[in-house]
């Protein structure tokens, strides 16, 4: 007979206490460590802000160059999984233990322009990524950035980009200051300490004429602080956020508009959790905007302009942690579902419920037994009609191709990048990842490290 | 000695603050976000409590605010935390079905659950830590208890 309450009291009671001592030691340790300390987020944004241009230069410079490592996988067998008996250039640098990994200078999104240039994007910066392996820069001073008292807030969050319909470049973020800022405008909000702030959503566009490029800045008070979960332009130029617990923005270039996603919690009041609703939206070529759910089984949701439809199981998903969307450019919309936690110990490549497709009417499922490395995924649609995902939370790590038909599974040792995806003209693959940008054209994997500092 | 006078109290406070906020906030933590994340956020919050425990000491619900330190430290905002339901190292044994019936519940189900049903807090003291109302508390606890008493096919209130 399960006994629940001493089952779940055990569980809990069985963890080991921090330290006092050991609290107080790191900290003090810290302190007297100037060279090694880390930075608080907010330090690292204003520090970045203030030194970017002198510093990361060099840095890239260092970084870049024609050193991207190479990593090699020998022609795959035609008719079976190509096992990966991958080899390492000695170029290749350490990777960074995951524990080690700051979150502000990982490099969460990546997005390739039609001319093949490809952005990357940190919570600390910009920066595009030429032909050559050369990384270059991306101003940021212009973004909106305060001077919070708390810590914990950054002055700057960024860290969200898109493409527009012309491939002209968008960021997104939230932006935090000390409430007696008032020149920082701004929605006052209350912090989870009883303390009041300054909190601005905002996105930009990278408008750039013959000779140089700025940034055009529009904020918004309407998400009071709450991250931006990810961002879409679509063809008529709306720029479109999630935000909050149920929170849709649109910003159509004059005016911004909140809508409310209906069946999810009540945004803003105490209900709502750090983390947007959704962390993935998609437009397809009607306009229609789709959102995948962060966990919580919500399933995925669409958006006409007027009505929000939702979509579960119940209308042909494989699975209600429906967490990630894309839509490819013949109109069909492909999701990944998710796990709810990720331990490589239990989890497995079947723990997910698979890759859906929706042509407008019929939803169709592929799993491993449609030739998926795994059922885990985070997906993309490639211009020439193919679909890549990559599977880099559960082993076994590496990708998968869909030619229209079938699927190519392609294992690989990781890392495989995962936090985005995307897919270049040429229908190279790229992923985002905390140990910078990775690509994958089908037969090499190639690592960019992160041209950001590493703080 | 004003600086040591300074850094004595300082000390005392944050002691007697770490005593009691420390088990409340890991036991909340790793209902959260399971046992190793839970822990390693736990620490991390107390080490930022101590770092800005100028402020920190004379915030309204101190607690409350760590929680979210801890919940959202390492964070990459597109992707939210998910509960690893491994128990401790050295966990003797576990219910079999345990960790995938915790696996179904949302992440204040599960902390509601563990904390008010498991652990004997009042859901005023739950409410306050999670930063909800305290109807959102039973709200969420009879659903988690429903889902949990489902899934590992017990029927009685035990």
């Amino acid at each position: 007979m399960t006994d629940i309450k001493v089952a779940l009291r055990e569980y809990l009671e069985s963890s080991q206490p921090a330290s006092l001592e050991e609290t107080i030691q790191g900290v003090a340790r810290q302190e007297s460590r100037p060279i090694a300390h880390r930075p608080s987020p907010v330090l690292v944004a204003t520090a970045a802000a203030v030194v970017i241009m002198l510093v990361i230069g060099s840095v890239w410079l260092l970084a870049a160059g024609d050193q991207s490592p190479v990593i090699t996988q020998p022609p795959r067998p035609s008719s079976t999984i190509p096992q990966a008996t991958t080899t390492v250039s000695e170029t290749v640098p350490e990777p960074v233990d995951p524990a080690d990994a700051d979150w502000m200078d990982a490099v969460i999104e990546v997005v390739v322009a039609q001319d093949g240039l490809v952005y990357a994007a940190a919570p600390i910066g910009i920066a595009s990524l030429d032909g050559t392996g050369d990384w270059t820069p991306i101003g940021i001073d212009e973004l909106p950035e305060g001077s919070p008292v708390d810590t914990w807030l950054p002055g700057r969050m960024l860290g969200i980009i898109a493409l527009g319909p012309d491939g002209d470049l968008w960021a997104g973020g939230t932006s935090w200051s000390s409430v007696d800022d008032e020149d920082f405008g701004g929605a006052v909000i209350t912090t989870w300490g009883g303390e009041e702030a300054r909190a601005l959503t905002w996105v930009a566009h990278y408008d750039c004429g013959r000779a140089s490029c700025s940034w055009q800045v529009f904020t918004t008070d309407l998400a009071a602080g709450h991250d931006i979960g990810d961002m879409v332009v679509s063809a008529d130029g709306t720029v479109y956020a999630s935000a909050g617990e149920n929170m849709l923005l649109a910003f159509d270039g004059t005016e911004w508009r909140a809508h409310r996603v209906p069946g999810l919690p009540t945004a803003f009041d105490p209900e709502g959790s750090v983390w947007p609703w959704s962390g993935s939206l998609a437009v397809d070529v009607a306009g229609v905007v789709w959102g995948g759910t962060n966990g919580e089984g919500r399933g995925l949701f669409s958006f006409d302009g007027t009505v929000f439809t939702q979509y579960t199981t119940e209308d042909g998903l494989p699975g209600d942690n429906a967490f990630q969307v894309t839509a490819a450019a013949d109109g069909t919309i492909w999701v990944a579902t998710d796990i709810l936690y990720n331990d490589p110990a239990t989890a497995s490549r079947e723990a997910a419920a698979g890759i859906a497709s929706f042509d407008g009417t019929v939803w169709t499922t592929y799993t491993i037994a449609d030739g998926l490395l795994s059922n885990d995924a985070v997906l993309t649609a490639s211009s020439d009609g193919t679909v890549w995902a990559v599977h880099y939370e559960i082993p076994p790590y590496g990708y998968s191709h869909f030619d229209g038909t079938q699927w190519t599974p392609y294992p690989s040792e990781p890392p495989v990048g995962g936090f985005r995806a995307t897919a270049s003209p040429d229908g190279t693959l790229w992923t985002s990842s905390d140990q910078g940008l990775i690509s994958f054209d089908g037969t090499t994997r190639t690592i960019h490290p992160s041209p950001f500092p590493r703080t | 000695m004003a600086v040591v006078a300074v850094d004595s109290r300082a000390r005392e406070s944050f002691t007697t603050f770490f005593q009691d906020v420390e088990p409340r906030l890991r036991y909340a933590l790793i209902a959260a976000l399971g046992h190793e994340r839970g822990r390693e956020a736990t620490s991390e919050a107390m080490a930022y409590a101590w770092e800005h425990w100028d402020r920190i000491e004379h915030m309204e619900n101190p607690a409350g605010y760590l929680y979210r330190v801890g919940h959202s430290r390492g964070r990459v905002r597109w992707r939210r935390p998910r509960f690893n339901p491994q128990p401790a190292p050295g966990f003797p044994e576990m219910e079999p079905g345990l960790p995938e019936a915790l696996r179904g519940l949302s992440e204040n189900q599960r902390i509601t659950v563990f904390l008010v049903h498991a652990m004997g807090w009042t859901r005023r003291e739950t409410a306050d830590l999670l930063g909800i109302s305290v109807n959102s508390v039973g709200s969420h606890l009879d659903r988690g208890l429903v889902k949990l008493r489902t899934a590992l096919g017990v029927r009685n209130h035990d």
